[in-house]
């Protein structure tokens, strides 16, 4: 998975083409379906890949969850009609070169018929088709506590991206949801939604620990939610990715935020240079973009470019536990 | 910038100073992203005078004067360069980010809450850095320690003294130990690799310095992510099954440490001190250093008397 030729025009006809016959983009939801596509099914999948091809030879993973649950209201409706936008903007940033993002949905493993949703890497319009495919769950717990946990399960130990394997580039994760995450991952639940063997529950510091080592991992709460500004959920997701949070004040900004935290993430733009970048487009998410990636920006650790001499062959002298 | 003013700036370049000016690699590796963003054969198709730029925009970029200095030490995970303001210590294989990535979160952690006096139990953190190899893409983290001189490790003290250290000589190392483990413990931070190597000591003023975090852990649920290979079997048996480490696994490994490093003159009564610092069971053994400490200086007393200052030096 994951090759293609680029391209993010099909997307608009598709829409046009629903919007003219009445569908939302959320086809299969609206159409009635009750359980999770079988293309989004986590159940006894090993892994999601995002490889490196002849096409694009430095692939960067990047997957983007969000929370469908009740307390998001309309979010993830106006989430999948804006998403579309994030390769383009990319691309056409110059963020970089050969993305492969992956969409999915995180709901209530208590309760829900759909608790994890997750689709494919794929660097094409066919990401569009997993965004039409998800389940809008539009239930949840009424505990302020949704699954995300399961989701960072499935993150940590159920994909496979070359840009870690190979270059020790980390992927970038972006869980956009309002609440917080059950405070352990529970081998019962895995079973059941992931499949495979977790032996015992495992404490959600464990799993945090485990999703970091690959994934960059920023969680973004969404003004427009029905916890937005929540001091006990931004304090509660502060305590674990640190500055990694991000207010998102305005949902049309959401590929703006994400890219330009991808944009610093890389070091290939900074903070007032994004913005700038922005402004020049006409984009209007100057503001809720700044003042979400302030402190990131302030935070990360600048990249270098240097030619890495002989002496760094790769040896390690440690043992993995 | 335009395309053509970007392939005009590159013709123009008579060194890769030119282009890349003398600024720090970040503004340099910008300007080179972008400028070889600009002069693309994909942004310029059909153009030969762009290509003629990118090419040279390439090896401009790779006669640019390295920014490695020379290899001073190499670590069970990363390699040493001396640079400007201090030690770059970099991940040799890119799949231990991680581990750098700890090692700067929890020196960050022990700078911001051990109090001032016991800082110097710790290396200084002047900054973390990401380096790229443009060639490969291969990203490795980089942490930049303030350089220590006059320090020598354990283990090289334990190879100068072949017949063991004195226990009246390793009594300052064991008790400043102790301090140093029982201020990072106060402070939220488990070592995780209290090994020869990683204990730096200052011989003539005594000093000593707990280096390399990369193993350390932070936070009550966390868990042990790496053994250091060629000591798998100076850690408890319970830390390599379940990977859970606690205070008490600083303190074993100090225990080792010391006894290594005394050898065959460890007096007996010390020895028993070990032996109950090395018990079996998780639950039986010492799990606050300072405390410890307090029992190691009356033993200490009962052994020696009040304490006295004996200078200490390497061999020449």
């Amino acid at each position: 998975m994951g090759s293609g030729r680029w391209s993010t025009d099909v997307y608009d006809a598709a829409a046009q083409f629903r919007a003219a016959t009445g569908a939302s983009a959320f086809g299969y939801s609206d159409g009635g379906a009750s359980s999770v596509h079988p293309a989004l099914d986590p159940r006894r999948v090993h892994a999601r890949e995002s490889r490196d091809s002849a096409e694009h030879p430095q692939s960067l993973a990047i997957a983007v969850l969000f929370d469908v649950t009740g307390s998001m209201r309309g979010v993830p409706r106006a989430l999948q009609a804006k998403l579309p936008q994030l390769l383009g903007l990319l691309l056409r940033k110059g963020y970089v070169a050969d993305p492969q993002i992956m969409f999915g949905a995180i709901g209530d493993a208590t309760c829900d018929r759909a608790p994890l949703q997750v689709g494919q890497f794929e660097s094409d319009n066919r990401m569009d088709d997993d965004l039409s495919r998800i389940l809008l769950e539009g239930g949840g717990g009424g505990q302020k506590t949704e699954s995300y946990e399961l989701a960072m399960y499935f993150m940590a130990r159920h994909t496979a991206i070359d840009c870690f394997a190979k270059r020790g580039r980390r992927g970038y994760l972006f869980i956009i949801g309002d609440e917080m995450a059950y405070p352990r991952v529970k081998a019962g639940e895995v079973r059941k939604v992931v499949g495979g063997g977790l032996q015992a529950d495992l404490p959600l510091a464990a799993i945090v620990a485990e999703v970091t080592r690959t994934w960059d991992t920023y969680y973004v709460l969404p003004a427009a939610a029905s916890y937005a500004g929540d001091d006990e959920v931004l304090g509660f997701w502060r305590g674990l990715l640190g500055q990694n949070v991000i207010e998102l004040a305005d949902t049309d900004a959401v590929c703006e935020v994400i890219a330009l935290t991808i944009g610093l993430g890389e070091g290939v733009v900074g903070l007032d240079e994004g913005l700038e970048d922005l402004r020049d487009v006409g984009s209007d998410a100057g503001p809720a973009v700044s003042r979400a990636l302030a402190r990131i920006g302030a935070g990360s650790t600048r990249l270098e470019l240097a030619a890495a001499p002989d002496d760094l062959d790769g040896t390690s002298g440690n043992i993995r536990l | 910038m335009t395309s053509a003013e970007a392939i005009a700036l590159i013709e123009a370049a008579t060194g890769p100073r030119d282009v890349f000016g003398d600024g720090d690699g970040t503004v340099a590796a910008r300007l080179y992203r972008r400028l070889a963003r600009l002069t693309h054969p994909d942004a310029c198709p059909g153009d030969s005078r762009a290509a003629g730029a990118f090419a040279k925009l390439a090896e401009l970029w790779r006669r640019r004067p390295g920014s490695y200095g020379s290899l001073l030490v190499r670590g069970d995970i990363g390699n040493l360069y001396r640079v400007r303001p201090g030690l770059l210590k970099i991940a040799r294989n890119p799949a231990d980010n991680d581990l750098m990535r700890r090692e700067a979160l929890s020196l960050a952690m022990l700078r911001d809450r051990i109090e001032p006096r016991l800082r110097a139990y710790f290396p200084h953190l002047v900054e973390a850095r990401r380096r790229q190899d443009p060639g490969s893409g291969v990203e490795r983290l980089a942490n930049v320690i303030a350089e220590l001189p006059g320090f020598v490790s354990l283990a090289e003290v334990r190879t100068a003294f072949r017949a063991g250290v004195d226990a009246r000589d390793a009594a300052w190392m064991w008790r400043r130990l102790l301090v140093a483990i029982g201020a990072a413990h106060r402070a939220g931070v488990i070592h995780g690799a209290v090994l020869p190597e990683h204990v730096l000591i200052h011989p003539a003023e005594h000093g000593l310095v707990l280096v390399d975090w990369c193993y350390s852990l932070a936070g009550p649920a966390a868990r042990l992510a790496a053994v250091v290979g060629r000591y798998r079997d100076w850690y408890p048996p319970e830390v390599l099954a379940d990977r859970c480490a606690g205070p008490d696994l600083d303190i074993w490994l100090a225990t080792r440490c010391m006894t290594e490093l005394i050898g065959a003159r460890m007096p007996e009564r010390l020895a028993r001190f070990a032996a109950g610092c090395l018990l079996a069971s998780p639950r039986h053994r010492p799990f606050d250093a300072w405390r410890l400490l307090a029992e190691l200086d009356e033993l200490l007393d009962r052994l020696y008397g009040p304490r006295v200052f004996r200078p200490f030096a390497m061999p020449a």
